[in-house]
């Protein structure tokens, strides 16, 4: 399952320059990293990436190694998966936001994320990165903004595939069901996973945040419980 | 001498109760002999209407000014005068008021337009003719001139100096007093305006400015969309940035927030809390103190003002962030790379 697109207009804003802006800074970091880091990735990520100990310990960046894991990512299908889910639920969350407080609604969702993560896996030296936390809280964002949204999804039925229109609460649902698992057994059995499942909890979690960034006549439609 | 006779006669006459055969022979006397002071000063005892009474009066002041008597009797004769006038203009003007308000029940607004004004022509000074003018007047102009007209008649009228202040904001700034409108939740008032701005406007660009809020508005209506108080927006919308400060110095305090030296992190909190503020402020358009101590404004903040408290709040939300950051790259400084498990 792969989204695709939403199909809704923006009805606040005609451009989601914010959601454009991330994935652009996103790309170019990406490609220092390809480029310029190369082989010299540990030290690297040691400084710019969420690792629980460091965190713990206070050591580090910090706050900033916070903010800058969230434009690190692992590889090419890492990078364009959360480029296209931000692309994907980002924009109407931006629009309902405007672009400032879009981006610091997107930060927090990543930083609750990364305590989230850190917490859980408070002894892990495995450094976290990716824009996924803060995009979980997007797509939560998205959830609780536009609850009857479709998405245009691309779905393998066997080898044919169909791109229908599917309702966002099932694309959020799937996308979070397929952590929880993940996110139990390394609760209870401290198995490791490439993949930072409590990062994703934290950041959909942090979705409930989202009514104190939307716009004034976003949140009117909201509690007047009408289409944002 | 026949003249003297005569005013004898009338004056034994109003003695014996007879006050028309007096009357007449005054009359006489005063035909024959016009500066006869005496005479005047019975007449104007005797004839029936005050306005001939002041005549008399002012016949025998003119032969004789240093009457004191009548002089005062004329001041007396004069305020009687006026009263009366006073009492029947006043009935007539309440009439026509009648009659205005019931046209205007009626929806004949022009018609009850007329009838107020000719209420204030009988009776100048007729606060609730001046209030119903105001009230029908459709052009902002003539609302105003009604309205201060009301005012000095009765100065202590809060409501009229209420109206009379939102009149002349939406003469001087319709689009802000729709906007105020429209924060109060009083969407029917702000489409009014809307439309009273639209119809005065001469520029095209303007009218679709002003059409565009008038076509939002309506939709708004129809999407029955509740009130929010904007005190509650700004509320909300400053919990935000600190919010996300507050989590980056748990990120970055880890499981030392006290012994770590970080209390001007910490201190930064209330900084980035009142620049939050100061943002929301200058993006929720709203009436606060702020725009009257600071800039002395009414209403909801000028374009300067809110321009000035954003970029304050930005300033103030800022300034923290990069003190947190320099204590990032200060802390990246001086740490050692673990080594790499792998």
């Amino acid at each position: 399952m792969l989204p695709l697109n939403d199909t809704e207009p923006n009805r606040y804003s005609f451009f989601p320059i914010m959601t454009v802006i991330l994935i652009v800074v996103n790309c170019f970091i990406y490609y220092v990293e390809i480029f310029v880091v190369r082989e010299n990735y540990w030290p690297f990520f040691m400084k710019y990436a969420t690792t629980p100990t460091l965190i713990l310990s206070a050591q580090g960046a910090g706050a900033l190694s916070n903010v800058t894991a969230m434009f690190l990512h692992g590889g090419l299908s890492h990078l364009l998966g959360n480029m296209l889910a931000l692309w994907v639920f980002g924009r109407r969350v931006e629009d309902a936001c405007g672009p400032w407080r879009f981006l610091a609604f997107y930060l927090l969702a990543g930083t609750t994320a990364h305590i989230l993560f850190a917490v859980v896996q408070y002894d892990s030296i495995i450094p976290g990165i990716g824009a996924s936390g803060a995009i979980f809280g997007v797509m939560g964002a998205y959830l609780v903004l536009y609850p009857g949204g479709r998405i245009r999804t691309l779905v393998f039925l066997t080898f044919v595939p169909l791109w229908p229109r599917i309702r966002a609460i099932w694309i959020v649902l799937y996308f979070l069901a397929i952590q929880i698992v993940p996110a139990v057994q390394i609760l209870l059995r401290k198995e490791d996973y490439s993949v930072n499942h409590w990062a994703h909890l934290g950041g959909f979690f942090s979705a409930v945040f989202i009514l104190l960034f939307i716009r004034p006549e976003a949140y009117a439609r909201y509690v007047s419980d009408t289409a944002v | 001498m026949a003249v003297p006779q005569e005013l004898r006669q009338a004056i034994d006459a109003v003695r014996a109760g007879r006050k028309s055969e007096a009357r007449d022979l005054l009359l006489k006397v005063v035909d024959e002999d016009p500066k006869n002071e005496a005479a005047w000063v019975w007449l104007s005892g005797l004839v029936d209407s005050v306005e001939d009474k002041i005549i008399a009066c002012e016949n025998a002041l003119t032969i004789n000014p240093g009457n004191d008597k009548v002089r005062t009797y004329l001041i007396k004769l004069q305020s009687q005068q006026e009263e009366t006038h006073h009492r029947n203009s006043s009935a007539e003007a309440q009439e026509l008021l009648l009659k205005a308000r019931e046209c205007a029940r009626n929806g004949n607004m022009v018609r009850a337009l007329q009838l107020a004004r000719q209420a204030t022509q009988k009776y100048d000074e007729y606060e609730d003719a001046w209030l119903l003018i105001a009230d029908l007047s459709t052009d902002v102009h003539q609302r105003i001139l009604a309205l201060e007209k009301a005012q000095r008649v009765n100065p202590s009228n809060q409501q009229t100096l209420l109206l009379l202040k939102l009149s002349r904001q939406l003469r001087d700034d319709p689009l802000g007093l729709a906007a105020h409108y429209e924060q109060v939740g009083k969407f029917d008032e702000a489409l009014n305006v809307y439309k009273e701005a639209a119809a005065r406007t001469k520029e095209s660009r303007e009218f679709d400015r002003i059409y565009g809020q008038i076509l939002r508005i309506e939709g708004l209506q129809k999407e029955k969309i509740q009130y929010v108080n904007p005190r509650t927006s700004i509320a909300r919308l400053t919990v935000g940035w600190p919010l996300l400060y507050f989590f980056l110095i748990l990120v970055h305090v880890g499981l030392k927030p006290f012994t770590y030296p970080a209390l001007h992190l910490w201190l930064g909190l209330p900084l980035v809390a009142i620049g939050s503020f100061l943002l929301s402020l200058s993006e929720v358009r709203s009436k606060h103190v702020i725009w009257e101590k600071l800039f002395l404004e009414q209403g909801d903040g000028s374009s300067f003002a809110r321009l000035v408290t954003a970029a304050a709040g930005w300033m103030l939300v800022i300034f923290p962030y990069l003190l947190l950051l320099i204590d990032a790259f200060n802390r990246l400084r001086i740490l050692k790379i673990p080594p790499e498990p792998f």
